[in-house]
């Protein structure tokens, strides 16, 4: 924890019974909360409680119906974005919203470039993005295009555009979503140096662990109202999950499954230039495989190339003993291989249609007769799924776009496993997902298992990946550098192998 | 009170043909009391015959248009396409060939263009006004390579005829540009709301990488929609040419503006992913009612032009329209 803050320390940011209704939906109702200079300020709740919203609402984005918001202890008039941004108001959205054709320095400082002579300064521009960068201590690249960066680097790029305002009041929608514990620690370090500079942070995370090591308060939000806030130290993860779900929760992960089948899927040796290197493991049926390491360590290359969606240039990939020969999605969805993508805007939702074009989109075969759509047939399943997963949505017709991002991505979910694939390939399952529905999740998978299919889960979080794996792939620079398997796993040794430590630990 | 108006501008966002429709009504009740009583024309039989057959060969490229859009593409080669199209099927029937042999080889023509233009923005990459831009300039130049520039005239009767009625039970009569394009128009509607391969084109154009990501050929649901539109901006061609008993090269000069201005109309957009071909049909249908009602009411024919362009940008306007970007006008003509 850090520095207790000072008891009589003046709130940056106030807001006073805000409620904020979209159609259909309460999205916040009567929310007070303080953020006082110095302070992390934590905030929990379930899959649509309200958070993103609330950042929202502070952030210019969307005007509160009721209610007042106070920066610095004058009543906020917010008519756009900009107004917030001038005030010094910095978001860092929960979904990626980097201009992909532009360079990491340029997205760090657009709109707000240094200038010669009227003209953009790139030489000013570059060493002050280093600059900015500097602490999370990766290497990336600030000439290259955004585009081209992994999910990882792409949210520190996000992280560091809002830093580069020096704000008066930061606030990051669960920012360590793709980051393994490495970026996460250190961007911890980073906040609590800003905060004891005395900026106010507003922090969404779903991640207890987080709370716990980096904030100095909590305020829990179940169905749009406040129903918690508490000074860290006067709590314990089991109280919050509690006022969040309204219930007990018992979180563990599911037994591991009993029998392990025979092989599945043999890859021999893929190679991707630039990417990754003579990758070859096995997956047996029922087995739930993990793909651990570093960002930019190729595990998503290494999935992408078996879906199809990338090109290998080398190796062999077996499914049942005979050879296959994937070209496309389409190939490897026909031949029963799913692939869950981590980027679920960009590759996995389209955000301008329903809830049920989104959930058939890959599966249209099933609801067609005569290549002709059954319009009930799709409502129907597509309600069961939204029942069983407990999607947040007012109807089935409403557009994705709207629905909070764990939301969205219980779809996406929903959506493979009503393929009834023989392989799922899962990268960062439970990505935005709260405490409650992960381990939701996590059984889902073991059932899968259960049934003799395949599973693959990529997962930047350790505890997850130990808890749920029945082995472990390390990965590191594009190679497999170890297997450890269920039982001689842990933190530790995962670690090592993931920054190169070397030699196969094979013990079993 | 607040509630129930925002859920009748959803609605009438999520149902784009209805406001189309209204508006349509609203435009003929005005024409009708612009002139009402004994001398009216423009409520008559005669007169919507008219409006429908000058539809009739724009609403054949409206139907394959709304395709392409939807798909996120984007089609300037359609007028030429037209052209040659009717061009290439006249000079067959002229030197002999069979008439149905000569129209297939008319459509072919229009398929040939639709594959090229696929192949060059799918494979190639190229972006597909350019693309089309390019291709609306060749198919032209083709076409009045092959004319040298005088229309094919001396067409085969039995081909003509399709310009003119069809007769039902000895005393109805319906031109059969209207039965074609009725039947194209309804046939497309349920198909692309219904059929399964036609789904795809929504998601394709909603987000290609996540198309892909779906299993879905994402290059080969986006020629096809090329490949259809060529095909039935030949059959525009083949059916203006059997009207109006000649094919020239100028034919269909204009018609992609037209064609692409009643799509967005009918609420497509260009960013792909929605759209419908009724709706598309409704823009063309409204757009060619207000431009024939002006003629009737002997406005300044060139007003035409401003008033259709007003159309377009009201509609795609007012869809852009919200609640919170009211709100925000409002306070910022305050301040
Ligand atoms: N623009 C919008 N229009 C309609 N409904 C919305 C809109 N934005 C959010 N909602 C709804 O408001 C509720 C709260 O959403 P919000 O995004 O704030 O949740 P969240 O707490 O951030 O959830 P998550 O943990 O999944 O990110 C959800 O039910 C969501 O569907
Ligand atoms: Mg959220």
């Amino acid at each position: 924890m850090t520095m207790g803050i000072t008891e009589g320390a003046e709130p940056i940011l106030e807001l006073r019974h805000v409620s904020k209704k979209f159609p259909a939906v309460r999205a916040l109702e009567d929310v007070s909360i303080q953020v006082k200079g110095g302070e992390i300020h934590a905030l929990i709740g379930e899959n649509g409680a309200g958070k993103s919203t609330l950042m929202k609402v502070v952030g210019g984005i969307h005007p509160a119906d009721t209610g007042e918001i106070l920066l610095d202890g004058e009543v906020l008039r917010l008519g756009t974005p900009l107004d917030a941004l001038r005030l010094g108001i910095r978001t860092v959205h929960q979904e990626i919203s980097l201009a992909p054709n532009l360079t990491v320095a340029e997205n760090i400082f657009a709109g707000n470039e240094p200038t010669r002579y009227g003209l953009i300064d790139r030489r000013e521009l570059n060493r002050r993005a280093l600059e900015v960068l500097e602490p999370f201590k990766v290497k990336i690249p600030v000439n290259s295009r955004v585009g081209l960066l992994s999910t990882g680097l792409k949210q520190i790029v996000e992280i560091a555009r809002a830093m580069a305002g020096s704000p008066r009041l930061l606030m990051l929608d669960e920012p360590t979503s793709s980051l393994e514990r490495h970026e996460t620690e250190r961007l911890i370090g980073i906040l609590r140096g800003l905060a004891s500079s005395g900026i106010g942070i507003l922090y969404v995370t779903h991640k207890l662990k987080e709370i716990f090591q980096l904030a100095d308060r909590v305020t829990v939000l179940r169905d749009g109202r406040r129903v918690m806030v508490k000074p860290v130290s006067e709590t314990h993860p089991g109280e919050i999950v509690r006022s969040m779900v309204g219930r007990e929760l018992e979180r563990i992960y599911p037994p591991a499954g009993g029998d392990i089948g025979g092989e599945l899927l043999r890859v021999e040796g893929i190679t991707k230039d630039s990417a990754f290197e003579d990758v070859s493991f096995t997956l047996r049926r029922g087995e739930i495989l993990g793909f651990s390491g570093l960002i930019g360590a190729g595990r998503t290359e290494v999935a992408q190339s078996l879906f199809g969606y990338l090109r290998k240039d080398a190796g062999a990939v077996y499914l049942n003993g005979e050879r296959l020969d994937i070209r496309c999605p389409t190939d490897s969805l026909n031949s029963g291989i799913a692939y869950l993508p981590e980027e679920r805007k960009a590759l996995g939702l389209y955000l301008g249609m329903s809830v049920v074009d989104n959930f058939v989109s890959a599966n249209l075969r099933k609801y067609s007769r005569l290549g002709i759509l059954s319009g009930r047939e799709m409502d129907g399943a597509c309600a069961g799924a939204v029942d069983m997963f407990r999607i947040r949505t007012p109807s089935i017709r409403q557009h994705v776009r709207f629905l909070s991002g764990g939301n969205q991505q219980k779809l996406l979910l929903a959506r493979l496993l009503a393929l009834k694939p023989r392989i799922l390939i899962a990268d960062e399952p439970t990505r935005g997902i709260d405490v409650g529905a992960k381990s939701e999740v996590h059984t889902m998978l073991r059932r899968l298992c259960d049934e003799g299919v395949g599973v693959i889960v990529i997962s930047s979080e350790l505890p997850e990946v130990l808890g749920l794996c029945d082995r472990i792939l390390v990965f590191h620079e594009g190679r497999i550098s170890g297997e450890v398997s269920r039982r001689a796993a842990t933190e530790e040794k995962i670690m090592h192998l993931a920054t190169g430590g070397g030699l196969s630990v094979e013990e079993t | 009170m607040k509630d129930i108006l925002e859920r009748l501008q959803k609605l009438l966002q999520a149902h784009r043909e209805f406001v189309i429709f209204g508006v349509l009504v609203l435009g003929c009740i005005s024409f009708y009391l612009a002139q009402p009583g004994e001398q009216n024309h423009f409520m008559t039989i005669g007169n919507w015959r008219v409006i429908a057959v000058n539809i009739s060969t724009d609403a054949l490229m409206v139907v394959g248009m709304t395709l392409v859009i939807i798909a996120g593409g984007f089609d300037l080669s359609v007028g030429s396409t037209l052209a040659l199209g009717g061009i290439v099927c006249g000079k067959l029937m002229v030197a002999g060939v069979a008439v149905p042999v000569a129209m297939v080889a008319g459509l072919s023509v229009g398929a040939l263009i639709g594959i090229v233009n696929g192949l060059i923005i799918t494979k190639i990459g190229v972006n597909p006004l350019i693309t089309t831009l390019a291709g609306m300039i060749i198919v032209r130049g083709l076409a009045q390579v092959v004319t040298q520039a005088s229309p094919v005239t001396g067409l085969p009767s039995s081909f003509t005829a399709l310009g003119g009625d069809m007769e039902l039970f000895g005393w109805v009569r319906i031109p059969w540009p209207i039965v074609l394009m009725v039947v194209v128009v309804l046939v497309a509607d349920f198909l692309l709301r219904r059929s399964r391969f036609l789904r795809q084109v929504y998601y394709v154009g909603g987000n290609e990488e996540a198309a892909r990501f779906s299993g879905i050929r994402v290059d080969r649901v986006r020629i096809f929609t090329y490949v259809m539109t060529g095909v039935l901006s030949a059959l525009a061609g083949i059916m203006s040419s059997a009207r109006l008993i000649s094919a020239s090269a100028s034919a269909g000069d204009g018609a992609e503006l037209r064609v692409i201005s009643a799509v967005v109309i009918g609420g497509a957009s260009l960013s792909g992913g929605v759209g419908t071909v009724l709706g598309a049909f409704l823009g063309l249908l409204l757009v060619g009612v207000i431009e024939n009602g002006m003629e009737i009411m002997r406005v300044n024919i060139y007003m035409k032009n401003v008033v259709t362009g007003m159309i377009l940008i009201l509609a795609v306007s007012a869809d852009r329209l919200d609640r919170e970007k009211l709100k925000r006008f409002w306070r910022w003509l305050r301040s």
